[in-house]
């Protein structure tokens, strides 16, 4: 894809003591038209493995084959071997890059996000092949809004709860913000014990004085 | 070529040069004038269904058009049976959709033989989206495709221009689909009878063909449900009128 048609807006995810949690809002936008209002853009690899992207969906749909593919691909050899976190994320760099270098990318950038071995993961790759693996990851808008947020109120060895947080801060700044922000928003807490998932709705903020007085705006002379 | 496919979608760029202007146009400010003569053929369309208790409404309008000026056809059906139980409406480029349409209906009667059995909607859906994922650089087509089948009932997806899928309770495209967020917004329940659910899509699709250029004509409806399929035609003098101003 070159110009994207069904997009998706930014992903959030941080490690947290033991865990990770990872998260994005629950709609896509079909050009400017806030199309589709209620859809799930977690997807499931593995029990302890999870993706998210921002930017085009079908091109996000296709990887996510793509990648499961893999996975099977792995179970049929039945030889004990498994893929681990690291593994999909160098397969998906170098997907990237060589989609890229035919200038033909799937037009997104990936998050993965898991835990093994009381380990939490993370994993960025953009459409370029650029890939990160870093203790948070922040793509679309979420990036340059986010990121001072993110390093002020989170660190890495955080409580699950300062997590969520801090997360949930940084996607209340995109609703207010960012033209395609949607107050719905996913999480998915990713511990070594389990997974779980919440939705929830954050809330604009409505009480900015500016409200009132351009409200009441009398025309200057 | 791979130079065109980077422009992304502009390699629908200009329609070739007119051949003749008459003298008296000439030299005018006028560029409608000739062409849409050139243009290609769009379904410039509304499209819509909905889900209800029970069954899916499906519908459209009838007009084809060329460069938003000419209506080519105004007696067209969008709404194509591509097997017993399932439909699908077709909206953008004309030829795109009609050539995408027979290659599903071909694929899902083929899968059904094999299967021994009617399709899912979802298998329609997929066949779909596999066309209009693989080759999105040269299509301009987007479709929504409903019907009813025996493990899922009644359902809805939307197949958008790059081949995304998404299942929905209703949902409206081409076009006139613009015009009618608002109305469809309000107005929408979930879990309607069939009546209030063809009284939502009647009037959705005729306010939308009141205001967008390239939709018009009558509208064409399809219910299908357990027991069948039931199509209606509403002639343009029988739709329903709102407020004119």
């Amino acid at each position: 894809t070159t110009s994207p048609i069904v997009t998706g807006g930014s992903v959030v995810a941080v490690k947290f003591r033991g865990g990770v949690v990872l998260a994005c809002d629950t709609m896509l936008s079909y050009g400017g038209t806030l199309k589709f209002k209620d859809v799930c853009r977690i997807e499931q690899l593995e029990p302890d493995l999870f993706v998210a992207a921002s930017g085009e969906y079908s091109d996000f749909m296709e990887v996510v084959r793509v990648l499961r593919n893999k996975s099977r691909e792995s179970f049929l050899h039945a030889d004990g071997v498994t893929l681990s976190h690291r593994d999909y994320g160098n397969f998906l760099r170098n997907l990237q890059y060589s989609k890229r270098n035919k200038f033909d990318p799937y037009y997104d950038t990936f998050v993965l996000a898991g835990v093994r071995g009381g380990q939490p993961f993370i994993s960025t790759v953009d459409m370029y092949g650029d890939q990160f693996e870093q203790d948070s990851a922040l793509t679309g808008l979420g990036k340059y809004f986010g990121t001072p947020l993110i390093n002020n109120q989170w660190n890495p060895d955080c409580s699950e709860e300062q997590a969520i947080q801090a997360v949930g801060e940084v996607f209340k700044m995109l609703y207010l913000r960012d033209c395609k922000g949607h107050d719905q928003v996913d999480f998915l807490i990713l511990r070594e014990a389990g997974v779980e998932r919440r939705r929830a709705r954050v809330n604009g903020e409505w009480n900015h004085d500016m409200f009132r007085t351009h409200a009441n705006e009398k025309r200057k002379r | 070529s791979r130079l065109l496919q980077l422009r992304g979608r502009s390699r629908r760029a200009a329609p070739p040069p007119e051949r003749a202007t008459c003298a008296a146009t000439r030299g005018t400010m006028d560029r409608s004038h000739g062409e849409w003569r050139s243009a290609e053929v769009s379904t410039g369309t509304t499209i819509i269904a909905v889900r209800y208790n029970g069954g899916v409404v499906i519908g459209s309008d009838s007009r084809a058009s060329m460069g938003g000026t000419y209506v080519s056809s105004r007696v067209i059906n969008k709404v194509v049976q591509v097997s017993d139980k399932i439909f699908c409406c077709m909206s953008g480029s004309l030829a795109d959709a009609q050539a995408v349409t027979n290659a599903v209906i071909h694929q899902l009667n083929f899968h059904s033989m094999q299967m021994g059995e009617l399709p899912l909607v979802l298998s329609a859906a997929s066949v779909m989206r596999d066309f209009c994922y693989k080759y999105r650089d040269e299509l301009s087509a987007g479709f929504i495709v409903a019907g009813w089948d025996c493990k899922k009932g009644p359902q809805v997806f939307q197949v958008s221009l790059g081949g995304t899928v998404l299942e929905q309770e209703f949902t409206i495209g081409g076009s006139g689909g613009t015009y009618i967020y608002g109305y469809a917004d309000a107005k929408f329940r979930s879990g309607m009878t069939r009546e209030q659910c063809l009284t939502f899509t009647t009037n959705a699709l005729s306010l939308a063909m009141d205001r967008d250029n390239v939709s018009g004509g009558v509208i064409h409806l399809a219910i299908v449900t357990e027991a069948g399929v039931e199509r209606q035609l509403i002639p343009g003098n029988k739709l329903p009128v709102f407020h004119r101003i």
